[in-house]
């Protein structure tokens, strides 16, 4: 659940997910993995997310590593970082309803729309049911973190299945059309206003060094 | 919360948010306590609410066979839990009944000091409910299950611990215990206990015969 007052407008979500990108293709990824980690924190989400972000990290600068070497795999594992950062956490600060109205306005067909809202929910339930898998395997004795590894997919993908399937027909059973869905217009807040202004600040700055006859604001 | 369980047969009852299970998860050790420790048995068996996460194997005499290692012990066990029909099935094809029996089964067969039942009554009828409960009786393996079924509750413990938002509120001997939390937790009398009280006998003496008539019952 989203904290109140604490959202990012869709198209904001989607500046700030172009900026790490970008930041990385000029060689300047530390702004925007800064701003995506102090999202991050605003979110309410920043234990999850940054499991997920030294996950990401530790495998790709290992990986780097044994193929280019240190240093490359250090740099690529910050670009890479300064792309995953604040799009995730631009993308956790996206209320399911709002995601849903961009779907709608971007002409999704209608269940494409629920789905993009329903995935965004889902996501913190499929995130339990994986503990609850663990705990299951745990409590008939499955031992070791590769024996779990390799043991809970199995369960962990029948009970997507299953689970999936019931929502497809109570998706199903509500009729969705266009006009008819959880959509409700996103509300630009403080928050939007601090991350274009974060944004701005970093591409006139970049706009200064590509030109250093472009026009100072002052 | 300051408790003390005794070894055996004990049920946890309250209503929903009380905290029973994330106090069957403290004791199971899938759940670290915020402050306190919990002191007890390190290897125990668990079975949650949803049976189908703890399966991985092919078929339900696979999911046996991993943990006795003979075949004709597997389907001994099968047959004993009236499993046996479905020992070619597909764990994930029984019904919720058969599941949580197999679930408990693989709970215990690792040879666990005790076992956690959470929630077993979900999904049952009452037949089935009680033939859990009596079931659970001959496991003979000391166990706590969690339950908002006091009927249940009756059958299937010596020992009764009511909780209510995260404290004790009722513990002691289930037969003392039960009209005790009935009245504590405001629930309606449940039906055995009103049989019990109409035809002038005690709650102990209830349960047993109940146990008793459906253990010899084929």
């Amino acid at each position: 659940m989203h904290r109140r007052g604490v959202a990012l407008h869709p198209l904001t979500a989607l500046a700030v997910a172009a900026w790490g990108p970008l930041a990385a293709w000029a060689g300047d990824p530390l702004p925007p993995l800064a701003f995506g980690a102090a999202l991050a924190s605003v979110s309410g989400r920043a234990r999850q997310l940054a499991g997920l972000y030294a996950w990401l990290a530790a495998s790709m600068f290992l990986v780097g590593w044994l193929a280019v070497g240190p240093e490359a795999s250090a740099e690529a594992t910050l670009r890479a970082l300064a792309a995953a950062v604040p799009a995730s956490a631009a993308a956790a600060l996206v209320p399911p309803q709002w995601a849903a109205y961009a779907g709608y306005r971007a002409r999704l067909p209608p269940t494409a729309a629920y789905s993009l809202a329903i995935a965004l929910r889902l996501a913190d339930y499929y995130r339990s049911s994986l503990w609850e898998v663990m705990d299951a395997l745990r409590g008939r004795g499955v031992r070791g973190r590769l024996a779990l590894a390799l043991k809970a997919p199995i369960p962990l993908v029948v009970h997507v299945f299953q689970s999936t399937s019931a929502l497809a027909e109570a998706l199903q059973a509500r009729g969705p059309r266009r006009g008819k869905t959880w959509a409700e217009r996103p509300k630009p807040g403080p928050l939007d206003a601090v991350a274009l202004l974060a944004l701005g600040a970093w591409c006139y700055r970049l706009l200064r060094q590509l030109n250093p006859d472009f026009p100072p604001i002052v | 919360m300051d408790l003390e369980i005794p070894r055996g047969r004990v049920a946890v009852v309250g209503p929903n948010g009380a905290g029973k299970t994330t106090l069957l998860r403290l004791l199971a050790r899938a759940r670290a306590p915020e402050e306190g420790v919990v002191e007890g048995p390190e290897r125990v068996g668990s079975s949650w609410q949803n049976p189908y996460l703890s399966f991985y194997k092919p078929t339900v005499l696979d999911e046996v066979l991993e943990a006795v290692g003979v075949e004709g012990e597997a389907f001994r066990l099968l047959e004993e839990h009236g499993l046996a029909g479905m020992a070619r099935a597909s764990p994930f094809t029984l019904s919720m009944g058969q599941a949580r029996v197999l679930s408990i089964l693989l709970a215990t067969l690792w040879r666990p000091e005790a076992v956690v039942v959470d929630e077993p009554t979900t999904g049952l009828g009452a037949r089935e409910r009680l033939s859990v409960a009596s079931w659970l009786r001959r496991l003979g393996v000391p166990y706590v299950v969690a339950t908002h079924d006091l009927d249940f509750a009756l059958v299937a413990s010596d020992w009764l611990v009511a909780l209510d938002s995260g404290r004790v509120v009722v513990e002691g001997p289930t037969p003392e215990a039960l009209p005790r939390a009935i009245d504590a937790l405001g629930f309606p009398e449940p039906p055995l206990v009103r049989a019990a009280r109409e035809a002038g006998l005690g709650l102990g003496e209830a349960a047993s015969c109940i146990a008793g008539a459906l253990l010899s019952t084929p």
